[in-house]
């Protein structure tokens, strides 16, 4: 690479001069990095200048397509594993599910065992160390939930995962985050986060309070799998008024109305 | 490893947690849907999104989460999409220049703004560039695409896409300039 060739072959290039030899040697400067596309400004200014259309994305008319087809590949594949089944339980002895549970409780035991010998005298520094963490924490995490990238925004929300316990402050942070959040990533995030905590009353009445705010059907529905899962009938009244919206995909409102049937 | 990445949830849905796939339809959807806004009017690019989602659950099977990131596995679907529709069409080239100097010839009466003249034009001359050519442009312009994994979509080097992009922006400056000169400002 010469820095001198680099220059003249831009140069040329801006006066359209270059020979059939001068161009390749200038798609070679290209590939290898040693001409960058924007220093040649014609062709940039072109590229800038080109842009392309953009009329409005019909989101929600595709997602209801898209979950329709979603359910029928489910279907599909329920079907073929219900006749699977037998099969596949032949394969296994009754006592299967007791061996794995045997080796678990074992696990768990060598694990007690090695915990109480390491206990020592350092346990009070490594509570304040602990302490330290989760505040270095919870700060760290304030910060990035207020950039404008989702994508830190999801950093800061991760971040919660790690603490072993979560504050008056952070609980908020979340709450604030799944009810406002413009980014559906970040809010399914803050959902997952919150199950962590979900037994604290505050995390769990959040949760269900937001099941009002909330406009993506995926999030819709990752709330309501929750609530099933934490067995919360207290939801059952906000999913309701969820569903007297409009614009409620049918794909949706199917599945929201199996969830309050299990959860009643 | 990230639990919200797209090759964690592309691997969920592998493994049989189809819904799952709803995260990566809602995050990619309408880059998609941008995409195909170059080559097709409103209600194909729906239903080419559709597809494209469609043959991710069909071929979930083959995604292999070592070979590369879920969004170039993607794109070479919806590319293979694209090019199967206009076998399916037997749409040829020259219906689609002949409509869209039609529209620009309308619009063109309509005393549009010269800077929006100048984005018209220039829309016009990317459609009358061949498929290759046309296809690398509307990539390097789509936000959330980058050279790196542009080659990995076509399965070519970063400077290989470098190249091909200064080729096609040639071809784009010369089917503009030809387009002022039949249709002086």
């Amino acid at each position: 690479m010469n820095k001198e060739t680099a220059k003249i072959l831009i140069q040329k290039f801006q006066e359209e001069s270059l020979t059939d030899s001068d161009n390749e040697l200038l798609e070679t400067y290209l590939e290898n990095g040693w001409i960058e596309l924007e220093e040649l400004k014609d062709l940039n200014v072109i590229h800038n200048n080109l842009i392309l259309e953009k009329t409005e994305i019909p989101t929600r008319e595709m997602q209801t397509v898209f979950y329709q087809n979603l359910e029928k590949e489910k279907s599909a594949i329920a079907n073929i594993s219900t006749s699977k089944t037998n099969w596949w339980n032949s394969l296994f002895p009754q006592n299967f599910a007791k061996v794995n549970w045997g080796f678990g409780m074992m696990t768990l035991l060598v694990g007690l065992l090695l915990g109480s010998f390491f206990k020592s005298e350092s346990t009070e520094k490594f509570d304040t160390l602990a302490a330290q963490l989760q505040k270095t924490q919870e700060t760290m995490m304030m910060a990035l939930l207020e950039k404008e990238s989702s994508r830190d925004r999801l950093k800061a929300v991760k971040i919660s995962n790690e603490m072993t316990d979560v504050s008056g402050p952070v609980v908020e942070a979340l709450l604030r985050t799944l009810n406002n959040d413009e980014n559906v990533n970040v809010r399914l995030a803050a959902i997952e986060a919150l199950a962590d905590f979900s037994q604290n009353p505050k995390v769990r009445k959040g949760l269900i309070d937001a099941i009002q705010y909330q406009d993506s059907p995926m999030v819709q529905l990752t709330l309501a799998e929750l609530m099933v899962f934490l067995q919360d009938k207290k939801s059952v009244e906000e999913f309701k008024s969820l569903m007297k919206k409009k614009d409620i995909p049918t794909e949706v409102r199917s599945q929201l109305e199996e969830k309050i049937k299990v959860l009643l | 490893m990230n639990s919200f990445s797209d090759n964690t949830l592309m691997c969920k849905v592998k493994e049989g947690n189809l819904d799952q796939l709803g995260l990566l339809f809602e995050r990619y959807h309408r880059l998609l849907y941008r995409f195909f806004q170059n080559y097709h009017q409103r209600a194909e690019c729906q239903d080419l999104v559709q597809t494209v989602f469609l043959r991710i659950l069909k071929y979930r099977i083959q995604f292999n989460e070592n070979e590369g990131e879920f969004k170039t596995w993607m794109f070479r679907i919806a590319r293979n999409v694209n090019m199967d529709f206009f076998k399916k069409q037997k749409r040829t080239r020259t219906e689609n220049i002949e409509t869209q100097a039609f529209k620009f010839t309308a619009s063109m009466d309509l005393n549009l703004g010269e800077e929006k003249e100048e984005i018209l034009k220039l829309r016009v001359a990317l459609k009358n560039l061949d498929e290759e050519k046309r296809e690398i442009i509307v990539m390097s312009k789509l936000e959330g695409l980058n050279y790196k994994e542009i080659g990995q979509v076509l399965n070519c080097s970063e400077g290989a896409v470098k190249v091909r992009v200064f080729r096609a922006l040639k071809g784009l400056r010369t089917q503009y300039f030809q387009l002022e000169k039949n249709n002086p400002r």
